[in-house]
């Protein structure tokens, strides 16, 4: 009889085991992680570097900023040995996460990218704290402070296409598997959160870590 | 054993095996880095172990969520889930004692997520009635594997 239970222990097993594994065939396929053209002006450094960071970020995650200003030193100090893309994945929990991403995706089309997304994660508590009214104009202010013409930005950010392609880029991080911010991709390999991500990073690289208020 | 004691208490059987089904099942359906960056955000375990418990704690709660659902071994199932609930228990206290930022409990994976002091209270409630069940453990194999296999010994 002991033998009938255990064999029914195990036939149970296998039932969990098979019903996890066909849950996540059917229910929850995973794509695959590509250096994508359309993120190109998104990148930092060469992309035959021998560490290929993707980072897909809400701009309005206090994690995602102390994440920014580990990955800035990084790429300031080691400029050939990482290439790195910035993804967004804005949060439905932070009010002005996905209007950040929409501006920066603009700042992008003017080439501005990089200079915009600085602005952004340096003044985070500001613009976090802002209220809804005034959120636009601090944005555009950021923009004018980076050289990128406000007009066009304001065009770009109403848009469709710009807020269709944050969203698609959304839907693909979490075909990846993304669910929290930040997530990174170091050579392919997901890492969740900012203490993994401090940890994975410290076997590359001395990580000295330096986030001003 | 056909009471309407025994079909309460397999009721209530039922739904915690659910409750962990759900919440092992959840949390196996996403990459379990996921998962470890909630484990990290307690800064309870060191490394190593952190990984160890995020790929292992959701087959040992679907594991035993099934097992009692089916009623087999049945009341080492109930310890094991008992002992894993106080152990969040535990964790979701000292993280709130310790006032650390975190936002999301990381119970059900990216699923579903609660803020702290309210999953310690359901968990607190849980907590409750897994003792309840415990103490009534014999009426609530109702409907279960050890009870057919009793009666077939």
């Amino acid at each position: 009889m002991v033998l009938r239970k255990i064999l029914c222990g195990l036939l149970l097993i296998f039932i969990s085991s098979f019903s996890v594994g066909a849950g996540r065939a059917f229910f929850f396929p995973k794509a695959n992680l590509t250096k994508d053209a359309f993120d190109l002006v998104r990148a930092k450094g060469d992309p035959d570097a021998p560490l290929w960071v993707v980072e897909y970020f809400d701009y309005q995650c206090p994690a995602c900023r102390r994440a920014y200003f580990l990955l800035k030193d990084a790429v300031k100090e080691n400029p050939s040995k990482i290439y790195l893309q910035a993804r967004f994945f804005p949060l439905v929990m932070h009010k002005y996460g996905l209007k950040a991403s929409l501006y920066a995706s603009a700042a992008a089309a003017q080439g501005k990218f990089w200079s915009f997304h600085d602005v952004l994660f340096e003044k985070q508590t500001e613009w976090s704290r802002a209220p809804e009214e005034s959120i636009d104009t601090l944005f555009e202010n950021y923009a004018k402070s980076v050289g990128i013409d406000p007009k066009e930005l304001a065009k770009a950010v109403a848009d469709p296409g710009t807020k269709q392609r944050v969203f698609d880029e959304n839907e693909k991080a979490k075909s990846l598997g993304v669910r929290i911010t930040p997530s990174f991709f170091i050579n392919g390999k997901l890492v969740a959160g900012f203490d993994a991500f401090k940890e994975a990073m410290g076997k590359f690289f001395t990580i000295k870590e330096t986030v001003p208020a | 054993m056909n009471g309407a004691k025994c079909k309460l208490f397999f009721s209530v059987r039922v739904v915690l095996a659910v409750i962990f089904i759900v919440s092992g099942y959840l949390k196996l359906m996403e990459p379990y880095q996921n998962f470890l960056a909630a484990v990290y955000a307690y800064k309870i375990l060191p490394a190593a172990a952190a990984k160890a418990f995020a790929i292992g704690m959701p087959w040992v709660e679907l594991i035993f969520g099934v097992y009692l659902l089916a009623g087999l071994w049945t009341r080492f199932s109930l310890e094991v889930l008992w002992f894993l609930n106080s152990l969040f228990i535990a964790a979701v206290a000292s993280a709130l004692f310790r006032k650390l930022p975190i936002s999301e409990c990381g119970c059900f994976g990216g699923a579903a997520s609660f803020p702290l002091d309210k999953i310690l209270w359901l968990d607190g409630a849980l907590w409750t009635v897994f003792a309840l069940l415990f103490f009534f453990s014999e009426d609530a194999k109702w409907l279960s594997l050890d009870e057919y296999f009793r009666k077939k010994q």
